[in-house]
């Protein structure tokens, strides 16, 4: 005899990805590796933003990963200023997902204290998928326009810092960048924001150390 | 665009129910849907669809609930509901707050046929 029955039971459908997140931390956090996640739209200068940083931290002590849908460019690109990354292609997938991470990990070298995780670029898919970081950026660049905040709030809501990028476009660009640093608060009242040009390496030093600052903060107990 | 992410991690969990409480058959998944979850619900339910039919799972109806975002005022520390971006709170006014409840999707329920 068959029987039908109903069963309550509260599962979050991302229940596996929230697992394998937080055995990363624990791993990351085993090893003290600060673990950054960086999240834009395409083109928003994310690459360029490690490829600057880099020169503020000993090389040997950062490893990056960077995820996108097809191509190994960006990965080659920041080898060739002397970092040290691996590309992990989703292959048509929007997003990085902790189980990418996961297979990535044993790639990372044993005196690593900082891990730079660049997502593919999308401002919706990857807010919602949590890779075991320690610290989320949202990068904004100014061409895109200053109405991504209120657009796109699941990302800025999960992030810990905002990063406005190619502020030297701004004498060129119909951006309000007061707009744009009074909506993020509105958002989230604590949220850092930083004003930076990769590009010309404007303010990626006072990024640098807000990095090191959070490692140290986070180690310290 | 990653609802088909999302359904097929359904999928995943829906076989691990299935296995975990010896059920013949889920007839049906009911969701609470989040407003804040950044899927598409409409998206969602179309993928759904068309990944069941490769599955064990042809049959399963799917029933989305939405979930109103719920907000907690880190000033006044009362709670409200608001589909508007950026949050203000009703009581005092504050902008801001903490999502206590919408952000997310969980299984709210399943219906099964046991042997």
């Amino acid at each position: 005899m068959t029987k039908i029955i109903r069963e309550d039971i509260s599962i979050p459908i991302l229940k596996v990805n929230e697992e394998i997140a937080q055995e990363l931390r624990e791993f990351f956090n085993k090893r003290k590796i600060f673990v950054i996640n960086i999240i834009s739209s395409p083109g928003a200068g994310k690459t360029t933003f490690i490829e600057k940083l880099l020169s503020f931290f000993e090389k040997n002590k950062v490893f990056i990963l960077v995820g996108d849908i097809e191509t190994e460019r960006d990965a080659k690109r920041i080898r060739e200023k002397g970092g040290n990354s691996y590309q992990i292609v989703t292959g048509g997938t929007c997003h990085l997902e902790a189980i990418m991470i996961k297979k990535s990990i044993s790639l990372i070298p044993e005196n690593t204290e900082y891990l730079f995780i660049e997502n593919v670029g999308n401002l919706v898919c990857p807010a919602s998928y949590d890779l075991g970081e320690h610290l989320r950026i949202i990068m904004l660049s100014t061409p895109e326009g200053d109405d991504k905040l209120p657009k796109y709030p699941k990302a800025f809501l999960t992030g810990d810092v905002i990063l406005i990028n190619k502020i030297d476009l701004l004498p060129y660009l119909n951006f309000d960048i007061e707009k744009v640093e009074e909506e993020a608060k509105k958002i989230k009242e604590n949220i850092k924001i930083f004003k930076i040009s990769a590009l010309k390496g404007d303010n990626i030093k006072e990024v640098a150390e807000f990095i090191k600052n959070k490692r140290e903060e986070y180690f310290k107990s | 665009m990653h609802e088909y992410s999302l359904a097929n991690n359904l999928i995943e969990l829906l076989r691990e129910q299935k296995k975990e409480k010896k059920a013949k058959k889920i007839l049906k998944v009911e969701l609470d849907f989040g407003k804040l979850s950044g899927a598409e619900p409409v998206l969602f339910e179309e993928a759904f669809e068309i990944l069941k039919k490769e599955t064990e799972f042809k049959e399963t109806e799917l029933k989305i609930n939405l979930i109103e975002p719920e907000i907690k005022c880190l000033k006044c520390g009362k709670t409200f509901n608001t589909p508007y971006f950026p949050f203000l709170c009703p009581f005092c006014e504050n902008f801001g707050g903490e999502i206590i409840k919408g952000d997310k999707i969980f299984i709210k329920s399943l219906v099964i046929e046991n042997f």
